[in-house]
């Protein structure tokens, strides 16, 4: 990617960069878009009980060393932290060559890009990997019956196979269940737009979005070890090791 | 103040620069708005004097959140909010201008904590709150806190004080009682500072928005300004046409309420802020 | 004598309302807040256990408390003497007979019935590398690309500009009614006595917009540890932590951890803080002038 990066990024004739070849955003919650540069690299961020983290293992380390470097050593994205909400316009504005965006952005871009444009898997180091995303449809054991009962009505509505085909034609998320993807208008939306299912053939590598006990705080710890790093306030292993030193801290109670 | 000391000659005609270049200044984020919701998309980062107007920014935005209900919902918050002040500040004020009363004066110091510390601070006790009174995600919870203003009290105080005495007790000589009083006496001597009141809480509860934000959960109890966030938040990524149209349609009910009004409104923030 | 009872209980009577939810939303608050801050936050439905003054020493070591701090205090001493001059020469203009003044006060004035929520999406585009208008100033100029909302050392900076820009023209309008109750023959005499005009606004003028100033400055204080709309919009506290403030960190800490028992002591900061402001304003201000 950054030998990509680097033929992309254009500069004017006093060195100013007039479109940066690659951008990764890091607002609001970068731990998500670093999980597609961590999971390629052959590591993951928690355990599965989700009371440990592992943000100071060196792969994790060279992997963010990587996403700083992008901005900082080889000059092929804006420096600092990315605002993750304007990086669509930036990439219809032609400011930015690649962008690292939710799959539900597709259509957005499709509609919008006054260019032709392609999508592809995020690139792999050790392996192809990137993290999920999305919500989930929770029943709770204390509501009462009949609320139940309604909710899996909902949810079963909700996820029916022409219903998911048309969400993740309008949206560009990923259909829920394989079946969306054999319906009639699915199959003819990909025939005529075959990146639409770059997303659901990327999932067979991809793991679990990071998520632990007191996830805010965990998140947050992360989220502000990188963004220290990208913005220069720490190097990448020192911001790691806090991050990590923070995270187990707020783990401790549930360890035992 | 006097006209003697204004600008002069070189002066003048430099003050009157830097003072249209502030004013410019001041007012580019909402040109800037009105350019990008009257154009196509594609011209929200360009600016060419023929590029084509549109109104389809608008229909968009408003098609893309429940804004109607939005709307609906900041209009009950504020007539709530506004009608309960009025009435409950005015007797209260009335009580502290003209009735003797034993811890008069530490009941009116503990209204004045009010002014420092505001109700947006108190968020997270305020929440438990709500959320004990059962009332979590509505628009009472919204507004409960602040329906005993203190400023409402203390400017309505001021007002009262100012009324001569003579008429309160002509018309106690006629046989009214305090209510009938004040009713008849005081409020309609202190219809301007009502006005000026009422616009300056209006504005404030329109805007308002961090507590909002953590009192409602849904689309049934949400203010504009909570649903602006909800709906420009999205993981699709800002789309400044609709954004900017959204924006000017929260706003749009006070901004243009002032500029048709604008005198009536700066005299009325003007009333309000002389303490 | 029965007169007077009579009217006590109708004073009573009439504050009652007003008293009553006044307790329940600001004073029991208050005080909840300083005894929830020795609790520990309540987990699974059980209320938390008394915890001393583990919250405090949890804040001492929180080093986003802190930040927060300090970027707060940075925060109001660059925003508040900025707006209330600004305020200030605002008023003056638009309260002379400036050609163009009618527009001028409309300009300075529309940013206060904006909703803060909204003028910051606006604003989060003038800030955007590139494309965005500032970007575009500054590029034509010659300089180079600078991201100003994701780099550490501009954003806080950032912040505090749209919120100049928010208050001035609010500060404004007390001024402008203070200036407008000055007699004028205050200005005949100082002209008869010939003194020139920066001495008639140094020494009269200024000195008598002193009670309007010290009000004026309360407002600003208070505003600048009460608002956070803007950095919700624009930065959620970032990058690092770099534009966080007291009541954003709180909001984070209450409402997106639920750590309630850490938000109160937090909370009790910020009421320590403000109460510090109260103190200040009545050792200061003449309490003739505003209370009576």
């Amino acid at each position: 990617m950054l030998e990509y990066a680097q033929k992309l990024t254009v500069r004017d004739a006093s060195g100013n960069v007039t479109r940066w070849g690659v951008q990764i955003p890091s607002s609001g919650f970068p731990y998500w878009l670093f999980q597609g540069l961590t999971t390629p690299n052959g590591v993951e961020l928690m355990n599965a009980a989700g009371n440990e983290t592992y943000f100071d293992k060196p792969a994790v380390v060279d992997a963010l060393q990587y996403w700083v470097d992008l901005g900082r050593k080889h000059k092929v994205m804006s420096p600092g932290v990315i605002e993750w909400g304007t990086t669509p316009k930036d990439f219809f504005e032609k400011k930015i060559a690649m962008m690292w965006t939710t799959t539900g952005n597709l259509t957005n871009v499709k509609k919008n890009a006054k260019f032709d444009f392609g999508v592809t898997m995020l690139p792999a180091s050790k392996r192809r990997g990137s993290p999920t995303g999305g919500g989930n449809f929770y029943i709770f054991k204390k509501a009462t019956k009949a609320e139940q009962e309604a909710a899996v009505r909902f949810a079963k509505f909700m996820t029916e196979p022409e219903r998911a085909a048309q969400w993740g034609m309008d949206t560009g998320y990923v259909a829920v269940r394989p079946d969306a993807w054999e319906t009639a208008k699915m199959k003819a939306y990909v025939k005529d737009f075959p990146v639409a299912s770059v997303a659901r053939d990327q999932l067979q590598y991809s793991v679990a979005e990071l998520s632990t006990h007191e996830n805010q705080r965990v998140t947050k710890a992360l989220n502000d070890g990188l963004q220290a790093a990208l913005t220069g306030a720490k190097s990448p292993a020192e911001a790691m090791k806090d991050s990590q030193a923070e995270a187990a801290r707020i783990l401790r109670a549930y360890k035992r | 103040m006097s006209r003697l000391y204004e600008p002069r000659g070189p002066w003048l005609a430099l003050e009157t620069v830097a003072a249209w270049l502030l004013g410019i200044l001041w007012i580019l984020p909402l040109a800037y708005a009105v350019w990008t919701a009257f154009h196509p998309s594609e011209y929200s980062a360009r600016f060419e004097i023929l590029a084509p107007l549109t109104l389809e920014n608008f229909v968009r935005a408003w098609e893309a959140a429940p804004f109607a209900r939005y709307f609906l919902n900041s209009f009950a918050l504020v007539t709530m909010v506004l009608s309960c002040q009025l009435v409950l500040c005015t007797l209260a004020a009335y009580a502290f201008a003209r009735f003797e009363f034993p811890g008069k004066d530490i009941a009116f110091i503990l209204v004045l904590v009010q002014l420092m510390i505001m109700p947006d601070v108190l968020i997270v006790e305020n929440y438990r709150t709500m959320w004990r009174l059962g009332i979590l995600d509505s628009i009472p919870a919204i507004g409960l806190p602040y329906i005993a203003s203190a400023f409402g009290i203390f400017l309505l105080r001021q007002t009262f004080k100012t009324v001569p005495k003579e008429l309160d007790e002509a018309a106690r000589v006629e046989g009214a009682g305090p209510l009938a009083v004040l009713l008849k006496v005081y409020v309609p001597l202190a219809k301007p500072v009502y006005l000026a009141y009422g616009l300056v809480s209006v504005s404030y509860h329109w805007n308002n928005f961090l507590w909002p934000l953590i009192v409602t959960n849904s689309v049934g109890s949400r203010p504009v300004t909570v649903g602006l966030q909800v709906f420009s938040s999205g993981d699709q990524g800002i789309d400044w046409s609709i954004i900017t149209a959204a924006t000017l349609m929260t706003s749009a009910p006070l901004l243009v309420g002032f500029l048709l009004f604008q005198r009536q409104f700066v005299q009325s923030f003007m009333r309000a802020g002389i303490r | 004598m029965r007169l007077g009872a009579i009217n006590a209980v109708t004073g009573w009577l009439l504050v009652l309302p007003a008293a009553a939810l006044l307790a329940l939303f600001t004073h029991f608050p208050v005080v909840a807040t300083i005894i929830d801050s020795f609790y520990a936050t309540s987990r699974a439905g059980k209320p938390g256990p008394f915890v001393g003054l583990e919250n405090y020493h949890v804040m001492v070591a929180d080093e986003v408390f802190w930040k927060s701090l300090w970027n707060n205090v940075w925060y109001s001493l660059g925003t508040i003497p900025l707006s209330i001059g600004l305020a200030l020469v605002m008023a003056l203009w638009v309260n002379s007979a400036m050609r163009g003044r009618t527009w001028l006060r409309v300009a300075f004035f529309t940013p206060t019935i904006l909703p803060m929520i909204a003028v910051a999406n606006i604003w989060l585009f003038f800030y955007t590398p590139q494309y965005g208008l500032l970007e575009k100033f500054t590029t034509g100029l010659g300089f180079a690309t600078h991201n100003w909302l994701g780099t550490e050392s501009t954003a806080l900076a950032c912040v505090m500009v749209v919120a100049i820009w928010k208050d001035a023209g609010f500060f404004m309008i007390f001024y402008l009614a203070a200036l407008q109750s000055i007699p004028p023959s205050l200005a005949e005499a100082a002209a008869l006595e010939g003194a020139p005009r920066s001495y008639y606004l140094r020494r009269i003028v200024l000195p008598l917009l002193m009670p309007t100033t010290l009000f004026v400055l309360v407002n600003a204080v208070i505003n600048s540890f009460r608002l956070v709309d803007h950095i919700v919009v624009m930065t959620r506290g970032g990058p690092n932590n770099a534009t966080s403030l007291l009541l954003f960190h709180i909001y984070q800490v209450g409402f997106s951890f639920w750590d309630t028992g850490y938000a109160a002591a937090l909370t009790l900061v910020l009421l320590a803080i403000l109460a510090a402001a109260a103190i200040g304003q009545f050792v200061f201000l003449d309490k003739k002038v505003h209370y009576q």
